[in-house]
């Protein structure tokens, strides 16, 4: 009886030992607030369509915010040329996550694949275009310049846009160019974000009015009549 | 020396029932989540409530009270979850129109925020989304991260085939 009884109290011992242990490193990591980065893993399902994180997406995004070690980017126009509202969606930056600043993907390369009933997107200068084999090649000297200044290699890079698409175009652009996929995240879509750091840049006045604070707004123009163009 | 030997186990379930309990409410301030939709996929297909056959009204834009209200009525219907509309994204919205359209079955929608408002978004990850309910009780949903569901969220005859299902058309 003496045995047993002694058994079974180093079992609970035991079992109390990997509980505490499992708290504490959950308070730990919470109280620091620093979660370690998963390897980049598309999603599966609808969201993996559109080259969405598993991991780190509107559902968690909030959990990687704010880190000194990487860079975070909107890449969606102020307001896109394209007719989103023709299926529902919105052309305007009407808000975005703290933290992210706005590179516009139609600026990086031209837009490719929007359903015809939402027309064009800009169509005006882009730093890169596709050659016949489907390569990205640089329109301007200053063009790399400027993507590496605005997506520094040596940091991790965050992409969000409305939905998921401009995101995972853009990081297949820097991927393509030279950048390490491993540190680039494409977290998905505003439109889908469930976080606590939504920063509203459209409002409505009294009378209904729709407007726009684009003061709110961290944004990189690229003003492409300064570049040099390249000549083959 | 019995008694001692006893006491000492009683302390130790005490330490072992506190720890539990701990980890129970950690488990919620980290936000481990575990959803409660048990769905039985041999379940027969049944039918929705009278009021959803036969409509010529489509899609129905409602509020998270009208929905609170259908399923407090424990009413039979399907829900689409919706947000704005990537371009690059699925056209479920698009194919639940169309469903509703050929089948004249009329289907609730709820935006973003209604949804948020309705408690769905702690169960239902990603929009959008459509949900069966049967009897206010949700019997099934897409799931935007399974490949299971990628075919409904893509074509008409793959959003039939998933409906069909679960529900009498």
């Amino acid at each position: 009886m003496a045995k047993k009884m002694n058994v079974g109290g180093m079992v609970i011992v035991g079992f109390s030992g990997i509980i505490l242990g499992i708290l504490l490193t959950m308070l730990f990591s919470k109280i620091n607030g620093v979660k370690d980065l998963p390897k980049p893993e598309i999603a599966e399902g609808a969201k993996g369509e559109l080259k969405i994180d598993k991991n780190v997406n509107e559902n968690t995004l909030d959990d990687y915010l704010f880190r000194s070690d990487a860079v975070y980017r909107d890449v969606r126009m102020l307001i896109d040329d394209a007719n989103y509202e023709a299926i529902g969606g919105d052309s305007y930056l009407s808000g975005f996550v703290k933290g992210f600043e706005v590179v516009p993907y139609p600026y990086l390369t031209k837009v490719e694949g929007l359903p015809e009933a939402v027309g064009e997107s800009y169509t005006g200068p882009v730093l890169f275009s596709k050659n016949e084999e489907g390569e990205y090649v640089a329109n301007y000297e200053e063009s790399m310049d400027i993507l590496e200044a605005l997506f520094p290699k040596d940091k991790v890079i965050f992409l969000m846009c409305g939905g998921g698409g401009y995101a995972g175009m853009t990081k297949e652009l820097l991927v393509s160019l030279g950048w390490n996929e491993n540190k680039i995240y494409n977290t998905g879509g505003f439109w889908n974000y469930q976080g606590k750091n939504k920063v509203q840049v459209k409002r409505e006045l009294e009378d209904g009015t729709a407007v726009y604070d684009w003061w709110k707004v961290s944004y990189h123009n690229i003003d492409f009549s300064g570049l040099r163009a390249k000549t083959e | 020396m019995g008694g001692a030997k006893e006491h000492k186990h009683k302390v130790l379930w005490m330490v072992l029932s506190a720890l539990l309990f701990v980890a129970a409410v950690a488990a919620g301030y980290v936000g481990i989540e575990v959803r409660k939709v048990v769905v039985d996929e041999n379940r027969e297909a049944f039918s929705l409530s009278q009021e959803f056959y036969e409509s010529e009204e489509g899609l129905k834009e409602i509020s998270a009270e009208e929905f609170s209200r259908l399923v407090a009525e424990k009413k039979s219907f399907l829900v689409l979850g919706h947000t704005l509309a990537c371009p690059m994204g699925m056209p479920l919205t698009t194919l639940v129109k169309e469903f509703s359209s050929n089948h004249k079955i009329l289907i609730v929608s709820l935006d973003k925020e209604n949804f948020e408002q309705a408690g769905l978004s702690s169960k239902i990850k990603y929009l959008p989304t459509m949900v069966i309910y049967q009897e206010g009780e949700i019997v099934k949903y897409l799931d935007g991260e399974k490949n299971e569901d990628l075919p409904a969220y893509k074509t008409l005859e793959g959003l039939e085939n998933w409906v069909k299902k679960y529900v009498k058309i």
